[in-house]
């Protein structure tokens, strides 16, 4: 168990309006075997967005991004940086553009054509993100921290206009289905 | 067969097949920052300049090089762009920093002072899986005139 986990988590107990959590202590090593155990993930991060939608092509844009993530110590800003910001695109990915399909159990998306990647300029019209920081704090793992909750973000933002659509990606296909629902 | 163009700067000529493609050839060169990805022209990380215009090494015929001007990041020698990417930390594992740097050299080339909106979109043929983009857009924003 991390310092900086624990402080994370006392972050989050001392102020009841960022959420609730507790801690889940897997992993470690197997004391006969030596081996790592497999547990669940000891990173936050959290992610809001805003989105409109044009109900008429079902194309969604996403207006603004914003990814937060507890860093622990930073030792390399740009790096930092680097990971959240990769992180949101790949979710932005993950949430709008890449959808794998099966054909008689075979993977049909034979290649990057059949498979599409967020491109520069397929970025949200705006995007920003916090470290968070704490003094004294253990270095902390920041690869895709900021990625799972990116889909689930624009997912509810596209809740809050009524349109519930509950598979990824999120294609117009599907907004313009759940425009039909609604 | 034989294939004479000017490759960073030098004449040379490749020994090659009519069937080979000029990402294949650069690499046999050694020129090892031509990457072979998707191979069907979709990704950018196979982008040379072809007289000074982006192209996939994946689609182009080393024979179509003929005569021509053939330039990779080998043969860029610290230029401006090179140095923008390296301030800006403009990449994460570096895979498909060569095309970008090409494709962004013959953006400015043509546009020296690009928007925003052209930056995004002339870097629209590369992509980049680590998500690298804030700060690529920054480093050819910083080599605007």
């Amino acid at each position: 168990m991390g310092r900086a986990l624990e402080r994370a988590v006392a972050d989050f107990k001392a102020d009841g309006e960022r959420g609730f959590a507790e801690i889940v202590n897997e992993g470690g090593l197997d004391p006969d075997t030596g081996q790592g155990v497999a547990s669940t993930h000891w990173h936050q991060g959290a992610a809001a967005a805003h989105v409109t939608v044009d109900e008429e092509t079902g194309v969604l844009r996403v207006e603004h991004l914003h990814a937060s993530v507890y860093a622990g110590r930073v030792v390399n800003r740009e790096g930092a940086e680097l990971q959240n910001e990769g992180s949101m695109i790949m979710g932005l990915g993950t949430a709008l553009m890449e959808g794998i399909d099966f054909a008689d159990g075979q993977v049909t998306n034979a290649n990057l054509s059949d498979y599409n990647l967020p491109a520069a300029a397929d970025l949200p019209v705006r995007m920003t993100h916090d470290l968070i920081e704490r003094d004294g704090a253990e270095v902390h793992g920041l690869g895709e921290t900021a990625l799972p909750p990116v889909p689930a973000a624009i997912g509810n933002a596209l809740q809050s206009l009524g349109l519930h659509v509950t598979e990824l990606p999120i294609t117009p296909e599907r907004v313009l289905e759940a425009v039909a629902r609604r | 067969m034989n294939v004479s163009l000017t490759l960073n700067g030098r004449a040379v000529t490749l020994e090659t097949r009519s069937d080979t493609m000029l990402l294949e050839a650069l690499r046999d060169e050694g020129l090892l920052s031509v990457r072979a990805t998707c191979g069907i022209g979709v990704c950018g990380a196979c982008t040379v300049l072809l007289d000074g215009e982006p192209v996939s090494g994946c689609l182009t015929l080393a024979a179509q090089a003929e005569g021509r001007d053939v330039t990779t990041v080998e043969g860029l020698a610290g230029e401006p762009v090179q140095r923008a990417f390296a301030e800006a930390h403009a990449f994460q594992c570096g895979w498909c920093t060569p095309g970008f740097v090409l494709t962004a050299r013959a953006l400015l080339a043509e546009k020296p002072d690009p928007t925003d909106e052209e930056i995004a979109e002339a870097l629209g043929g590369n992509l980049c899986r680590c998500g690298s983009y804030v700060k690529i857009v920054e480093a050819v924003r910083r080599c605007a005139s």
